[in-house]
């Protein structure tokens, strides 16, 4: 496991963490049922606050990304194929949207933005 | 159970008040209590450390109340200043022939560890130490008698950046146990700010705000504007404004701010240069 913590990063921390894990999860970097590391010991070897390291296993958690055994710790979930495929889905949605905007604020037309879209869609099938 | 609360806190002294100041570090946090020199800091921890009487309010530590605590509970706060008040004369092995006295529950074996680890020499004379050397003893210390509540005042002004990351690394070490707190006090945290769990920002004696610091961080942002779109913007949005004659910032409130108006991430110091400095 490798997380980068990044001041240049214009989102807070914990956003940085989650990113990271859920991204090294997607990919099988970390796989199904592998233990994290606890959250003081995590928040000690990043350097940052225990809350902020709390806040992040918490938002995992509710994501479904990870469950928390109390008195165990943190493992990675196990079966977790619909959330993973929730989670890409919810990627690509801020993805397009991200592009959108970009159209938008070019001045390119909703329809020459559907026109461009399925062109690509088309070209990978 | 919290290490330290503080609740409505008075304390008066000629030109200056400290007006009902109240903050809580609950168990296995850095508090962080920042604020310019003279903002009331240093009589805070005074009173903590019962060095100064105070007019009003309560102070708890461990759960007792100032007033009932025993020489257990002042045997497990440290004070960590940047300068240690020991004859320069002495060595660090001297220094810690005398802590040995002083402390129950002194621990030679780890004394030893920290000062092989902070890169120290018993044989040292304490006058022969620099001010980053001085500051490590002092940890040292701190940590050689099961100290439970770190109080850092001012302790890493000065300290060059590697000495600041050594100092990191040994609070985050001692916050592993869940039983202990940190009190870090400085007029600047600048990387400190990290390992930070709440600050508390005192101005002119009155605590401004008192919150967990990633909420603070969510809260607002800096945004870079000119002025003319500055006042597009909803008045209750804007904390505060820096204008100079090329430039113009805001502190704004994040959520506040309609999209398309582009924010940047916020730091405790830059909140608390808006705040000192005032004006919209």
């Amino acid at each position: 496991m490798n997380i980068v913590i990044s001041n240049k990063d214009d989102r807070p921390i914990y956003e940085q963490i989650t990113s990271q894990m859920k991204n090294m999860i997607l990919s099988g970097k970390l796989e199904e049922g592998s233990q994290l590391p606890s959250i003081r010991a995590l928040a000690k070897d990043l350097r940052i606050s225990v809350i902020t390291t709390k806040r992040a296993y918490e938002e995992l958690e509710r994501d479904g990304f990870i469950i928390t055994v109390a008195g165990k710790g943190s493992y990675v979930a196990e079966n977790n194929s619909a959330v993973l495929k929730e989670e890409k889905m919810k990627q690509l949605e801020e993805n397009v949207r991200r592009l959108i905007e970009e159209a938008y604020n070019s001045g390119i037309s909703k329809e020459e933005v559907k026109e461009i879209f399925d062109i690509c869609l088309e070209e990978y099938r | 159970m919290s290490i330290l609360e503080v609740k409505n806190l008075c304390k008066s002294y000629k030109g200056f008040d400290l007006n009902n100041v109240s903050f809580d570090i609950p168990e296995g946090t850095i508090m962080g209590l920042i604020g310019e020199n003279g903002a009331g800091k240093s009589t805070i921890i005074n009173i903590i450390t019962n060095a100064v009487h105070k007019d009003s309010g309560t102070v708890k530590l461990f759960g007792v109340d100032l007033e009932n605590c025993g020489p257990d509970i002042w045997n497990s706060i440290a004070v960590v200043q940047a300068d240690c008040g020991f004859p320069e004369e002495l060595t660090i092995k001297n220094a810690e022939s005398v802590l040995k006295g002083i402390y129950k529950n002194w621990d030679s074996g780890k004394f030893e560890s920290y000062i092989n680890k902070l890169g120290l020499d018993f044989k040292k004379k304490i006058k022969s130490l620099s001010t980053g050397m001085k500051m490590k003893l002092e940890l040292a210390i701190a940590l050689s008698h099961s100290a439970k509540l770190l109080i850092l005042d001012e302790a890493t002004n000065g300290l060059d950046f590697m000495a600041r990351n050594e100092i990191l690394d040994i609070l985050m070490d001692f916050i592993q146990d869940e039983s202990c707190g940190v009190l870090l006090a400085s007029h600047i945290i600048e990387d400190m700010e990290r390992i930070c769990d709440y600050i508390t920002f005192i101005h002119n004696g009155n605590v401004v705000f008192s919150e967990n610091k990633d909420d603070l961080l969510d809260k607002y942002a800096v945004i870079n504007i000119d002025e003319n779109k500055l006042s597009e913007l909803d008045d209750k949005a804007v904390v505060y404004t820096d204008k100079t004659q090329y430039s113009s910032k805001a502190l704004v409130y994040r959520n506040q701010i309609p999209s398309g108006f582009e924010t940047e991430k916020t730091t405790i110091q830059d909140i608390m240069y808006f705040y000192m400095k005032g004006g919209k």
